[in-house]
């Protein structure tokens, strides 16, 4: 049984609270800070989900963008990484479905931009394995919901409670998932496990 | 059983095959999930069970080459994009604005033509409040009630309603 959520008031936090209200009182620099420390995560969790570095730079901009409205919303209750992680979950879902429906649209000519996707159903993963492994494809070989709890923990090492705040879900769903992503993953990479 | 992990064992463990029923927790235990006491039972689970032992060392290989493994860098250029977002933001919001006003006055000019539209056959002379209809073929005199008034005021000698009548009160002179 994993740690059960704490039954106390969480505690704020008063860093990314301090910062937040910078931003809103009009601080430049804060906004600068804000994007320096955390572009990087948001980037590598945006291109992990979309496969795509035009998209994931689309998305994450779009994200700063939502942020910087909203940052008067932002009570500290969970992280600041947390609060713009969700930003990115929610809209790369959106991101990822209207791309599906523009993928149905030409029946006989499949976009470029649809390889990611297309790799959720190839089981190829020994290209994926060779002398360096291609992190985006072998997170390509999961279906989204297993992709995005494993990206959440091994990309970003958030705890089940961090994950499960940032896909709204309980805790105990997301200890399963990363289960089955895992059992998942080592079916598809047994040839380069003990 | 030691271990209570229902979501895991309904859906991912087949007992009846002999799996060892703390094997569902290896991936837990390697995250750190575990509360301390169960942290501490599979670590005295795990020198004993092969099966459950191998499990950690695939889940560690896993995340080894998931941590060793190449995402695209962000590049220069988007960073300093995400830091002009701020720059922009008064910009994108001028624009929400401006499209708001656009649809909030579209919608009260909307409201203000089906008003009309509805009201109209409540005005002297509007469609529907003529007592002259389609099909009546004589021509329309808008003066013919009140001269007949007038005329039939004449001869009976009453105090006549047209507007060139003098009025009874006037002084004549």
């Amino acid at each position: 049984m994993i740690r059960t959520m704490s039954s106390t008031q969480p505690s704020l936090h008063e860093n990314d609270l301090a910062l937040a209200r910078r931003i809103r009182s009009g601080d430049g620099a804060a906004f600068d800070e804000l994007v320096d420390r955390f572009s990087h995560d948001l980037f590598s969790a945006a291109v992990s989900l979309l496969g795509r570095v035009a998209d994931a730079e689309d998305l994450v901009q779009d994200t700063l963008l939502d942020a910087f409205r909203r940052i008067g919303s932002y009570e500290g209750r969970a992280s600041l990484k947390t609060w713009l992680l969700r930003i990115v979950f929610y809209k790369g879902t959106k991101a990822r479905a209207y791309r599906r429906i523009r993928r149905m649209k030409p029946i006989d000519a499949p976009g470029p931009d649809d390889d990611a996707d297309r790799q959720l159903h190839s089981p190829h993963t020994a290209a994926a394995v060779e002398s360096k492994v291609d992190v985006m494809d072998m997170l390509a070989t999961l279906s989204t919901e297993h992709r995005e709890v494993l990206v959440l923990r091994e990309l970003q090492k958030m705890s089940y409670d961090e994950i499960a705040e940032v896909l709204s879900l309980p805790p105990g769903t997301v200890e399963s998932r990363i289960f089955r992503a895992r059992q998942e993953l080592k079916k598809r990479f047994a040839g380069y496990l003990p | 059983m030691i271990w209570n992990f229902p979501l895991l064992l309904e859906a991912d463990m087949d007992v009846s095959q002999g799996e060892c029923p703390y094997r569902a927790a290896v991936s837990s235990f390697h995250d750190g999930e575990l509360d301390e006491p169960r942290q501490r039972e599979l670590q005295v689970h795990l020198r004993r069970c092969a099966d459950c032992a191998l499990e950690l060392k695939r889940l560690e290989a896993l995340s080894s080459m998931l941590d060793a493994g190449r995402l695209p860098p962000l590049s220069p250029t988007a960073q300093r994009r995400f830091r002009n977002v701020a720059a922009f933001a008064p910009q994108a919001r001028t624009i929400r604005l401006a499209r708001w006003l656009t649809a909030a006055a579209a919608a009260v000019f909307l409201t203000a033509s089906i008003q009309l539209w509805i009201h109209r056959g409540d005005r002297p002379g509007g469609a529907g409040s003529g007592t002259q209809t389609v099909d009546d073929p004589r021509p329309h005199d808008p003066d013919e009630t009140p001269i007949a008034d007038w005329s039939r005021s004449h001869r009976t000698g009453s105090p006549a309603s047209h507007p060139s009548t003098l009025p009874a009160s006037a002084p004549a002179r």
